[in-house]
């Protein structure tokens, strides 16, 4: 049996295709189209699927959507009449897209790919997040928390999910809080107050909070209410309903005053606490990283409150309490850190997407395991496509003068030179020596990542500790602020010495969860002592998004750290994802080839092949 | 300059911001549309060339990002495109037709910009655009040239694609007008709704919603 999960029209289109329980593939349609959280219908990643794992069409048996359009049509109606006559513009939209179009998704799915009615079978958005987050965890038996900004009706659920003697999966609601009460809308509203694309760029909250002190947590606690059941927003700070007029309302900005406008510059904090620069900040600047510093704090204090009703629900006589953790807040790593250390729960897993890329992949599992088929490789990483270098242009004949005139950093190579052909052990060596000496390098091998991490596959790397080569890889190559932290990949060994690694309690007492550490989805602390070897992977509050990398999960990868440990006497180094200021991680070699042109990378690795500038 | 120069340089001004940004948008479709060339070509030579007009035109769409950045008071999103396959197989020449076309278009539109801007900065950028422009118009000339393919082909192609652009435009405009009168609809609809079921509409909001774990399709529950 074949199932094709879908997930598209509102933000973060994705596909995956499931063969008799076996997820196969899953990949964004972002990374063919190049547009960042693209939503259009995803024809060219279904083709691109099928045709390499050696499909038609024809041979889907059922298509699951992660949405419930007639649920979500109901809620965008409600609210838009619920606020007249504030929501004239809303209306509007809703008059537009709605009746012509997404009304009519599952009936377009049908026309698309030639099927019947009863082989589309949708789930609510939620319960997708729910699905994707219990069906990947490996976990018999789970509590669930779904929390993002909106789906259908639901911001916020709690579900519970087992499996069967039998081996069939069991998803079944318990509650859920429900439009305008939005946490995931609040923290978008605090993203744009601060400057940031709302929907892109929470991350950059994230990393503001480190620089800024709580002072204003009062007042988020005053505006979102923690409940017994969960929380209350007071929407009369923001325009979740009559969104044309923004994030936050009048009221938020007279009491917290005027948000971050374009312009004002960006802000001047540095993330590297061991570069001694002293930012030339204004009142404002402080304001704001406060801002941030405070909702970020509530927001934690949020979520554990919501955890703590997880476990309530979970009951007391379990031996090993699970939870899941799912929708776009999830990718909130602070928060997911102090739900961990909080030991409420033994285990603590977070899909690789959480978010609505994810959302295509557990209806269609689910549906799998219902239809009697044991589920298998849910759990993967690397989902999207492998690609053989065909990048090969006449590197002689090149204008490589030309480029400068082209490329974001105003350089141009002399040459480039071609190593072709370099096998494991050559390959990591070669690529190992040029990390060592200071260059910036593309690693792209195998199959894509899937979801937003770049986890050996598709990263940028540079040693850790030549902050120099991390500057330059922000200003010059990733065009990044100086203010986000970038990650790092270690080995255990070096993590346990670098890091004061989380711990939960288990059976035989605190264990390190090493699962939780192998996707850049929580946080560590670095110990105190001498971290100026992987300074560059640091934030300012010492805090780094680790991947711990084990050869079982990806071993060409983890013979280049071995080696490049070997060289510099550090396993580790900073690990970014491969990808231009504005456009999704690269998925095709000629993505990253022309990325390369275009910047200053000194060094691009497409599978066995090298090409190294001569600047 | 006459009464139709100065209507054209104020209808400008005011839409500068959104012109750009759709400008941004087409040059990043148009290296889309290169690179799927790139990918799928199997020419070394053509690839060559590809690659050099990747580079530009991604540089075009900085270039017109930049211009956005100074004329607009808003932060820039960039305008989301239809990514589609031109045909469903490929085909080098044709796919280099499109490209070539879609040169000269550009070079049209941007001279057009050029001549009712008085933006000293504007014209001088978009002056630099359109001689890369010009310049990828020869190369895609000659690169059609070297799969050789006849003239009389080419022509019908290039026609082809001109007739499609052609409607594409109207519909656009066409579109356009539609929505207008659609919203006018619109808002007298919300007005009659919203009059009517406010109250329902607000007691709904705050009315629990049960969590839904159904499986369903078209035809009911699964």
């Amino acid at each position: 049996m074949l199932v094709l999960g879908l997930s598209f029209d509102y933000h973060d289109a994705s596909v995956c295709l499931v063969k008799d329980g076996e997820l196969l593939s899953a990949l964004a349609l972002e990374r063919l189209t190049l547009q960042k959280h693209d939503f259009d219908y995803p024809d060219l990643v279904i083709n691109e699927l099928l045709r390499t794992n050696g499909f038609t069409t024809k041979d889907i048996d059922f298509v699951t959507f992660h949405e419930d359009p007639f649920a979500k049509f109901n809620r965008v109606v409600t609210s838009a009449l619920s606020h007249f006559p504030k929501t004239k513009r809303e209306f509007q939209e809703v008059s537009r897209v709605w009746p012509g179009r997404k009304f009519w998704t599952l009936n377009r799915i049908c026309r698309e790919l030639i099927k019947r009615p009863d082989q589309i079978v949708y789930f609510s958005h939620h319960y997708s997040h729910a699905l994707y987050s219990f069906l990947s965890s490996g976990f018999s038996d789970a509590i669930i928390l779904v929390v993002d900004a909106v789906g259908d009706w639901g911001t916020c659920g709690f579900y519970r999910g087992s499996f069967s003697t039998t081996g069939e999966a069991h998803v079944k609601a318990i509650e859920e809080i429900s439009f305008p009460h939005s946490l995931g809308l609040v923290y978008s509203a605090v993203t744009e107050y601060l400057g940031f694309n709302p929907n892109d760029s929470e991350c950059s909250t994230m990393a503001l909070s480190a620089f800024g002190q709580p002072v204003y947590k009062d007042f988020f606690s005053r505006i979102v209410k923690l409940t017994e059941k969960g929380f209350e927003v007071d929407t009369s700070f923001f325009h979740f309903q009559d969104f044309y007029s923004g994030g936050v309302s009048k009221r938020f900005e007279d009491e917290m005053g005027p948000s971050r406008k374009k312009g004002e510059g960006p802000y001047p904090f540095h993330s590297f606490k061991a570069t001694q620069l002293v930012p030339e900040l204004n009142q404002d600047d402080q304001r704001l990283a406060d801002i941030a510093a405070s909702f970020q704090e509530f927001f934690e204090e949020a979520m554990l409150h919501l955890t703590k009703i997880a476990r309530a629900h979970l009951g007391s006589n379990i031996e090993e309490a699970c939870l899941c953790l799912g929708g776009g807040v999830a990718l909130n790593c602070l928060s997911n850190t102090k739900i961990l250390k909080s030991k409420l729960f033994s285990r603590v897993h977070v899909p690789i997407d959480p978010g609505d890329g994810g959302s295509a992949v557990g209806p269609a599992l689910y549906l799998s395991s219902k239809k009697g088929h044991a589920l298998r490789g849910a759990n993967e990483g690397y989902l999207g496509c492998a690609f053989q270098d065909n990048t090969q242009f006449d590197a002689e004949s090149f204008n490589y003068s030309d480029l400068k005139k082209y490329t974001v950093s105003d350089e141009s190579p002399r040459s480039i030179i071609v190593e072709e052909g370099l096998q494991n052990g050559d390959l990591v060596s070669r690529v190992a020596g040029l990390i060592e000496k200071g260059s910036v390098v593309g690693w792209f091998q195998g199959r894509s990542e899937f979801g937003p991490r770049a986890l050996g596959n598709r990263s940028l790397l540079v040693r850790a500790d030549d902050l120099s080569a991390v500057a330059r890889m922000s200003q010059k190559i990733k065009k990044r602020a100086s203010y986000r932290p970038y990650a790092l990949s270690i080995l255990q060994e070096d993590a346990i010495k670098f890091f004061d690694m989380p711990k939960v309690l288990d059976v035989g007492g605190d264990r390190v969860p090493w699962d939780n550490f192998k996707r850049m989805q929580f946080v560590a602390y670095a110990n105190d002592i001498d971290t100026s070897v992987i300074a560059g992977g640091l934030h300012v509050d010492q805090s780094s998004r680790i991947q711990v990398v084990f050869e079982e999960d990806n071993s060409l990868y983890y013979q280049l750290l071995v080696k490049y440990k070997e060289i510099s006497g550090v396993g580790a180094f900073v690990n970014t994802s491969f990808n231009e200021s504005g456009f999704p991680l690269v998925e095709r070699p000629i993505d990253a080839m022309a990325f390369f042109l275009r910047s200053s990378m000194d060094v691009l690795v497409l599978n066995s092949n090298v090409y190294i500038k001569e600047w | 300059m006459g009464f139709i120069g100065k209507l054209r340089r104020r209808i400008l001004r005011k839409r500068l911001p959104q012109v750009l940004k759709n400008f941004n948008a087409v040059e990043d479709d148009g290296v889309w549309h290169l690179k799927q060339a790139f990918h799928y070509s199997d020419s070394k030579k053509a690839k060559n060339v590809l690659l050099q007009h990747i580079l530009e035109e991604r540089h075009h769409a900085d270039v017109l990002k930049r211009l956005y950045d100074l004329e607009s008071r808003q932060r820039f999103t960039p305008a989301h495109f239809n990514r589609a396959r031109l045909y469903s197989d490929f085909s080098d020449w044709k796919t280099m037709a499109y490209i070539h076309q879609g040169e000269i278009d550009a070079v049209k539109k941007f001279s057009k910009i050029v001549q009712a801007s008085d933006h000293a900065q504007l014209k001088s950028e978009l002056g630099k655009i359109i001689e890369d422009e010009e310049g990828h118009c020869h190369s895609t000339d000659g690169l059609i040239a070297d799969f050789g393919v006849g003239k009389r082909d080419l022509e019908k192609e290039l026609s082809r694609i001109r007739r499609i652009r052609f409607k594409q435009n109207w519909l656009t405009m066409g579109n356009k007008i539609g929505l207008f009168v659609f919203d006018l609809f619109a808002t007298l609809l919300y007005f009659l709704l919203g009059s009517l079921f406010f109250g329902y509409a607000k007691r709904r909001m705050a009315q629990p919603k049960p969590a839904n774990d159904q499986m369903q399709s078209l035809e009911g529950p699964v």
